[in-house]
């Protein structure tokens, strides 16, 4: 492997080490090539820092299946910003009509299942990401 | 009715597993269920489609019927595979299977019933030949004198025991006409606790039988073959520690007499997929003691010496197709023994959960491992502590015993406690080197060796 594939391939751990002591520049060479880079203020303007979105993730909120059933949708549209206690979606198992209720505030992600799919006992239906 | 193709395996564990791996080679579509606590088991990465089906207790998962049932109807399977434990047994359950419309693989609800009703079951294997102890043909009367003329007359010792009942819950052995009252009243007060039927009966006390069991195979057009004998005699409170086939020191035509009734047993009842009668034996007597209308932990100990692939047999036969094979075309060589290792102090036997670090199988000539772990792998405490059965077959049982020796010598699990210790100092004890031990064997070694 050359210098740089090296160093790409080290790039997002580079970047989030860069971004732990707030340091903006850099540039690196040796006898076979050189890099130089420079990254933005704000993490969240960087596609790039392939470190964010998973921490994003941590603080979603999952809404579980209450029960084997079918999976039924409740009409609501994607990203939908609910309310804890809202009623998202339905479990049908055996004769009952199970209600799936969002676990917390902010922003519905689409159904991880489709509509009239089974799902299992404490599926992960859906996840609220939260607000602001 | 379309062909039946689509099995859901309502178990977990070793022996699921062992479904999994008959699904896949007979190009079944297989469905894994779970319980919360099991998401990890090794099954599932193999099967065609899984679901979880509830919490970790088995009584709202693996034991429950209604959830098994709805697990079914969701996922369109056409075959209950129910394993061994759980439900297994469970005639209702196979009632609420056929009335959706499904098959289990094992005999209906009605042979089910039957056969899980010790008195009627002993009452069928007389009408067919097969030899049972002297005992009552019904349940004992509840009027006590009445009850002690009956078993004055069957001879002391001899053993009550819940009509309902197994696995040693509402027994008592009476040794004398004196203690006879008192066992009966305790045996069922402990009945009707334990599995809500009261009704006891007894029948004559052998003081030191080997446990001989007999697998069977029957199809739906009413063919119906024994698969030889196995001998299960290595037993700690009532649960198989070894088992291994084919039974030793018993004379070959005898047990071919007694698997030809068995077999026929089958045919009159019009039994269906795989089973086992066991016996007692003492003093070259044979006599019934139950029958298990299901897949058995000790198969593999037949299948290594009849060659035969008993799940794959179940299997087929759900879907309604004939043996491929008669009594005639079975024939068993060399000799196999099966070592359930269980996660188990192999002192005190007290249950061993916890994560396994490292597993490392034996492996050679004649060795086979039924297990569901790998390295990391969590046993939960919620469930038995079956977790790995270790197999090995040998040209004849010196060669077997010798195999497993070095099996279990090799076999490498670290993290938790297991009763590999025990099986391999077994394996060089000489009422184990010899054979032919008799039921009580294990627990007085214990009782020996203890300090």
């Amino acid at each position: 492997m050359t210098f740089l594939e090296d160093l790409l391939t080290d790039l997002p751990e580079l970047v989030g080490r860069m971004r732990q002591h707030d340091v903006r520049h850099v540039s690196l060479q040796n006898g076979t090539g050189a890099l130089a880079l420079t990254i933005t203020a704000n993490p969240c303007q960087a596609p790039q820092a392939k470190r964010v979105p998973p921490a994003e993730k941590v603080e979603d909120t999952p809404v579980l299946s209450p029960e084997m059933g079918l999976f039924r949708q409740h009409g609501l549209s994607e990203h939908q910003t609910v309310r804890n206690g809202k009623i998202v979606g339905f479990v049908e198992a055996g004769a009952l009509r199970l209600p799936v209720t969002a676990t917390a505030d902010g922003k519905l992600s689409p159904a991880m299942v489709e509509d009239g799919s089974p799902v299992g006992y404490h599926d992960i239906l859906f996840r609220i990401h939260p607000d602001g | 009715m379309r062909d039946p193709r689509r099995v859901l395996i309502a178990n977990r564990g070793e022996i699921a597993l062992r479904i999994t791996r008959a699904c896949r080679l007979l190009g079944l579509h297989s469905i894994g269920i779970h319980s919360e606590a099991d998401a990890s088991l090794a099954h599932l990465r193999l099967v065609d489609e899984t679901i979880c089906i509830g919490p970790a207790a088995a009584s709202h998962s693996y034991l429950d019927a209604a959830r098994v049932l709805r697990a079914a109807e969701l996922t369109n399977a056409d075959i209950i595979h129910p394993g061994y434990g759980f439900l297994s047994e469970n005639a209702d359950f196979a009632e609420a299977v056929e009335h959706s419309g499904r098959i289990l693989a094992g005999p209906t609800a009605a042979i089910m019933r039957l056969m899980g009703d010790k008195i009627s079951a002993k009452q069928q294997m007389r009408r067919s030949g097969v030899p049972c102890l002297p005992g009552t043909e019904n349940a004992l009367p509840t009027d006590l004198s009445e009850a002690q003329t009956i078993c004055d007359a069957i001879g002391y010792p001899l053993i009550v025991k819940a009509a309902g009942g197994g696995g040693g819950r509402g027994m008592r052995v009476v040794m004398t006409a004196a203690d006879l009252r008192d066992a009966i009243e305790t045996a069922r007060e402990e009945a009707g606790r334990a599995f809500g039927n009261p009704s006891v009966y007894a029948e004559r006390f052998l003081q030191h039988p080997r446990h001989i069991e007999i697998q069977v195979l029957a199809d739906r057009q009413g063919n119906a073959v024994w698969l030889g004998a196995r001998d299960c005699s290595i037993q700690r409170r009532h649960q198989k520690l070894i088992e291994e086939a084919p039974a030793i020191g018993i004379d070959p035509q005898a047990i071919a007499e007694l698997g030809e009734r068995c077999a026929k047993a089958c045919t009159l009842m019009g039994y269906t997929g795989a089973g086992t009668f066991e016996f007692l034996y003492e003093d070259g007597a044979f006599s019934f003691i139950e029958m298990n209308t299901r897949l058995q932990v000790e198969h593999p100990v037949t299948e290594m010496t009849t060659g035969i692939d008993i799940v794959c047999e179940q299997l087929l036969i759900a879907m309604g197709k004939p043996l491929s094979f008669t009594q005639a075309d079975i024939r068993t060589e060399g000799h196999a023994i099966e070592c359930r290792i269980n996660a188990e102090d192999p002192e005190s036997f007290r249950p061993a959960p916890g994560k396994v670090v490292n597993w490392r199988a034996p492996g050679g000539p004649g060795v086979r491992v039924d297990t569901h772990l790998y390295d990391g792998y969590v046993v939960p405490p919620n469930y038995d502590s079956l977790i790995a059965k270790l197999i090995v077959h040998g040209r004849d049982r010196t060669d077997a015993l010798n195999r497993m020796h070095a099996a279990l010598s090799e076999m490498q699990i670290t993290g938790i406690a297991t009763t590999t210790p025990l099986h391999l100092r077994l394996m060089n004890e000489p009422g184990v080197r010899e054979g032919s031990v008799s039921v009580h064997y294990l627990e007085a070694l214990m009782r020996k060796s203890a300090p």
